[in-house]
């Protein structure tokens, strides 16, 4: 009885231990939880599909039949019979035979002849030509007498303008009148050549008789005919064909087919195969057990509304989303000596709900991991291909050492927009508005 | 039944006559025709460009209003779009000249419901010169709205 009592008291304080051990607001299961990241995924499927399809076809059927008969006929006719013998014969094949002969005989041909042919001779002729050069720039100032003095017998040879002269000497002297007492007081003004002889090379011509010639040649031709005895015996077909006339039988065939059929319509069962691949959205569960993580998370999203990137902002950039995470662990109330938890990796995407049932859309914003911290942030900018209602989620995972994770998600659309052109009543609505309109939250874990 | 007072010699000539008279009609005509499908063929070609001016105007909204407020608000330099669209896709000939090009933002700048671009030009006549008509005028006008994606 005493040991009962021992051992429900010991259980209710067991029970009472164990309860406070567990801090309520620290959410502390000690089991792992599943976090189901499950999610839709575009998957190329085979569609395996057709239908027997009835088609009308059209077929000949052949009804044609043959109908033989004949008769044996006699009849005579006509045979080419071919015959003959091999007879031997001489052949003669003597011919003459055209022999090309000659040589070459040599010959002088000389062309010796008289020549014209002119040599210069040089000699004096008599002349007549006076040449006059005046010894000074002007006649003197005061001149009271002039006076020729010549001499004839003083012969010179000389080369007046180019042509070479005889000629003598006559002086033309002035006396000025300051020069009368002085020694050589006439002064020679001129002077006169007077030619006699000139100088003259002509060409004569003579005649010479020049030696000369030379050999040539020329082809004497001896071909002539030489007359060439051959021949052989060779056999020759004597050919003794002859018409002979021969009696023989034949079969005449009568036979004739008679052609003749309809056409027939039938109905065929075709298989008609409409097997395709086909775009289908797939769950595929994935997932992973944690333990609990606490603290809070940060999230800022600028600008408020998203816009794909096909749209340009006020830099003509494309537009954007700018994402801060910022994230504090709490650690206040962790069981004694168990470790620090820290956010070592981060997953961030969205799931963009497309338009028009066009699937959904998953874009990696951030994956990786981070240095081990309890508090930090990562800043993203991500650029959008899709636009996507309000059901796009973005979600953020923070995963700790141990594998606790935090997920944290929120409405994120984003926006697209194109023009049209409208008919000329033009339209009663309202502009179209944006959706999205969230820029941060603060989330606790 | 012969008709005995038929005398080919008394009718010749008449075909030219009559030929004489209806070819001016007939050229005058063609030149109508002509000149009627040249002015068509410029207004669809300035409808098209107005078309895309009023499009492409549709689209110049202030990204940042959009993007921080949620609102659809024609940007500032819409005008200019207008403009450079218009001129980008209807290349002026001396044959036609654009009078006129408006453009006008129903309801408001900050609930533009649509844009309508109107242009108003004169093509020049060749065969209407005829008859005193020396240009024919042409009016479109095209409606350009933003559509968001859904």
């Amino acid at each position: 009885m005493i040991k009962r009592r021992l051992f429900s008291t010991l259980t209710v304080f067991l029970f009472i231990f164990v309860t406070f051990l567990v801090p309520s607001d620290l959410n502390a299961e000690t089991r792992e939880f599943w976090v189901d990241t499950s999610h839709w995924e575009d998957q190329e499927v085979w569609v395996t599909s057709g239908h027997f399809q009835d088609t009308q076809e059209k077929r000949w059927v052949d009804t044609s039949y043959t109908v033989t008969q004949g008769y044996w006929e006699n009849s005579t006719k006509n045979v080419w019979v071919s015959s003959g013998y091999t007879a031997s014969r001489w052949v003669d094949t003597s011919h003459n035979v055209w022999v090309s002969s000659g040589y070459l005989q040599s010959y002088w041909v000389d062309t010796s002849h008289y020549e014209t042919r002119y040599r210069t001779v040089t000699g004096w002729i008599s002349c007549n030509i006076t040449f006059v050069y005046q010894n000074l720039p002007s006649e003197p100032k005061n001149v009271i007498l002039g006076k020729m003095w010549d001499y004839p017998d003083t012969k010179y040879t000389g080369i007046i303008n180019g042509t070479r002269y005889k000629y003598w000497k006559s002086y033309y002297k002035l006396l000025p009148a300051n020069n009368i007492g002085q020694q050589g007081a006439w002064v020679t003004f001129k002077t006169y050549y007077h030619c006699i002889e000139m100088e003259v090379t002509s060409a004569v011509s003579y005649i010479v008789w020049v030696s000369s010639g030379y050999t040539a040649y020329y082809w004497v031709d001896t071909s002539h005919n030489v007359w060439v005895s051959s021949g052989y015996w060779g056999s020759k077909w004597v050919d003794t064909s002859h018409w002979e006339t021969a009696t023989n039988k034949r079969w005449v065939d009568m036979s004739y087919t008679v052609t003749q059929g309809y056409w027939e319509y039938y109905t065929e069962k075709v298989w008609v195969d409409t097997s395709h691949y086909e775009y289908k959205a797939v769950w595929v569960e994935d997932g992973f057990y944690t333990s609990p993580l606490h603290g809070e998370v940060i999230v800022e999203k600028s600008p408020r509304y998203i816009f794909t990137r096909w749209h340009k902002n006020q830099n003509n950039e494309e537009c954007s989303m700018e994402l801060n995470v910022s994230w504090k662990v709490d650690n206040s109330n962790l069981s004694e000596g168990e470790e620090e938890k820290e956010i070592v990796r981060i997953y961030i995407y969205q799931d963009i709900c497309r338009f028009n049932n066009k699937g959904v859309e998953k874009v990696t914003i951030f994956n990786g991991n981070v240095t081990p911290s309890v508090e930090g942030s990562i800043n993203t900018i991500t650029k959008f291909d899709y636009s996507g209602n309000e059901e796009s989620i973005l979600h953020i995972y923070l995963y700790a050492q141990n594998g606790e994770s935090a997920h944290i998600y929120f409405s994120n659309p984003i926006n697209g927009f194109r023009s049209i052109n409208l008919m000329s009543e033009g339209s009663n609505s309202d502009a179209n508005t944006w959706l999205g309109g969230n820029n941060y939250g603060k989330f606790e874990f | 039944m012969v008709n005995s007072n038929f005398n080919p010699g008394r009718n010749r000539g008449s075909v030219l006559l009559i030929v004489a008279i209806l070819l001016p009609v007939f050229i005058l005509l063609l030149g109508f025709v002509v000149d009627i499908g040249r002015a068509f063929l410029y207004k669809e070609e300035i409808n098209k460009a107005c078309m895309v001016a009023a499009e492409e105007a549709s689209k110049c909204i202030d990204i940042e209003a959009a993007q921080e407020f949620g609102v659809n608000r024609l940007a500032d330099n819409y005008p200019d779009i207008i403009y450079e669209y218009f001129y980008k896709n209807y290349k002026g000939t001396a044959d036609c000249s654009i009078n006129n090009l408006q453009y006008n933002v129903i309801e408001s700048i900050d609930n533009p419901k649509y844009i309508e671009v109107y242009c108003e030009a004169d093509v020049k006549c060749f065969f209407l010169k005829i008859i005193s008509i020396n240009s024919i005028t042409i009016h479109t006008k095209a409606n350009g709205r933003l559509r968001r994606i859904k």
